[in-house]
């Protein structure tokens, strides 16, 4: 009988766990960089359930590599420091895509920002292509 | 007849009735026993009566030899019937038929591990049902706690700053714990150098001269924000502090609470979405601000003003146009 209270208690520990776990994950994001060919690359969000509304997407090209195009506008564009920004508020399916046309083909990096709906906290994501 | 050496253990159970029954089939006093035993006839009596279940081994070899009786007759059946192994020996030469004897430690041993699981067992029980018990009164205690003091949990929302001519906004965030909680009223008194724009959701009830805002809500809400949009006048002094005041009303004035502000508003040349007022607005601000004012037109707070702040880097404040100008390149 205690034997099985104790077994009870560590179930009930790991599915405490496993819940606090699930929470945790609450409003996640993830995102890619892809390169598309015709020096055209796209950044893909997704955001899960109750994630956050609000991001900032920030590009940077490298040296000698300017922006032709960028689907949506962005905020602004550094052309000196190559550095793009977004503010971005995600549809009803947290689904995010942009594309960035450049005059060539060439590194790409991205940091995308948002607040942990949850705890309030600030999170970057690097991105890298 | 072969002798082996077996262990005897230091306490051996016996049988009254056959001590007696023997002592009286020999016709001897219990003085007489006790004499040859060496112990006194009130310890012959007690074993006789069961009053000692076990007796030293010493002892139980002499009242073997008093009673003229291998000492294998004095221990009780059951014991008997269970002596199975026998383990390294202490020298003592005997009988083959005490071979049983050496096995009633393992049994004492195997009695006394089973005591000890029981005591164990006993502790896990009292443990868990005290962890039990302190659960549940937690969750008892909490749910009255909760349904009796904090049953409304509201703070209102200012900027630290806001520049003289500059429109602003207001967020009451409001946290109803519990079931117990009928209508409520909401009531805010803004400071004589603001202007009232709008509210989210509509005022039900203004009075612009005393500057105050009243709103009623259903009781079947756990959550009410309430964000109203004021304008600082032009003339307002620097530095000056802004005061708010306000409180939440329940059905028949039964529960009233005052409502905190979460900062002091100054008087500065600093934009109201510039949290710590660097004169710059950085992404965490941004973030922010426009996930507290999500739902609301970006219109109603300057959305695009703020993006173009926050774009720009930094910012600072023409005093001929009374406008915040971002500061391009720098």
């Amino acid at each position: 009988m205690a034997n099985s209270l104790i077994k009870l208690l560590i179930v009930l520990t790991t599915l405490f766990i496993f819940i606090s776990i699930c929470v945790d994950c609450y409003g996640q994001v993830f995102a890619t960089i892809n390169y598309k060919g015709n020096n055209c690359y796209q950044i893909e969000i997704t955001i899960s359930n109750k994630g956050p509304k609000t991001l900032i997407l920030e590009a940077h090209l490298s040296h000698n590599n300017y922006l032709k195009k960028a689907i949506p506008s962005p905020i602004s564009y550094n052309k000196r420091r190559g550095v793009i920004k977004w503010i971005l508020s995600h549809n009803q399916r947290g689904h995010i895509s942009i594309l960035i046309w450049t005059n060539k083909s060439g590194n790409i990096k991205a940091f995308l920002k948002f607040r942990n709906p949850l705890t309030k906290t600030f999170q970057v994501i690097y991105l890298k292509k | 007849m072969s002798e082996k050496k077996y262990q005897i253990p230091s306490k051996i159970p016996i049988d009254g009735d056959k001590i007696k029954k023997r002592r009286e089939e020999l016709g001897l006093t219990q003085l007489y026993v006790a004499s040859i035993v060496g112990v006194t006839t009130d310890t012959i009596s007690r074993w006789e009566n069961k009053k000692y279940p076990t007796i030293k081994r010493e002892n139980a070899l002499k009242l073997a030899k008093a009673l003229e009786i291998d000492i294998i007759e004095l221990i009780k059946e059951e014991k008997k019937q269970n002596n199975k192994e026998i383990n390294e020996p202490k020298t003592i030469n005997h009988n083959v038929a005490n071979e049983d004897i050496g096995k009633i430690d393992n049994n004492n041993l195997k009695a006394k591990k089973s005591k000890l699981t029981i005591t164990k067992n006993i502790i896990t029980y009292v443990f868990l049902i005290l962890l039990l018990t302190i659960c549940v009164s937690f969750f008892v205690y909490y749910r009255r706690y909760h349904a009796t003091h904090e049953v409304i949990n509201v703070k209102r929302i200012l900027p630290h700053y806001v520049a003289p001519g500059e429109k602003f906004p207001v967020i009451i965030d409001i946290n109803i714990k519990g079931n117990s909680i009928s209508s409520l009223i909401l009531r805010e008194h803004f400071p004589d150098s603001c202007t009232f724009i709008k509210s989210i959701p509509k005022a039900t009830m203004k009075n612009i001269k005393k500057k105050e805002l009243d709103w009623i809500f259903p009781a079947n809400k756990n959550k009410i924000v309430v964000i109203y949009f004021l304008k600082t006048k032009k003339e307002t002094p620097i530095n000056k502090y802004l005061k708010f005041t306000g409180n939440i009303t329940i059905k028949q004035g039964r529960y009233k609470q005052p409502i905190i502000s979460n900062t002091i508003l100054t008087i500065k040349y600093i934009h109201w979405a510039d949290i710590n007022g660097d004169l710059k607005i950085d992404d965490q601000e941004i973030l922010t601000i426009f996930d507290e004012l999500q739902g609301i037109k970006g219109s109603e707070y300057g959305k695009k003003k703020i993006e173009e702040l926050w774009a720009a880097g930094s910012y600072h404040w023409d005093s001929k146009t009374h406008k915040f100008i971002p500061n391009n390149g720098k």
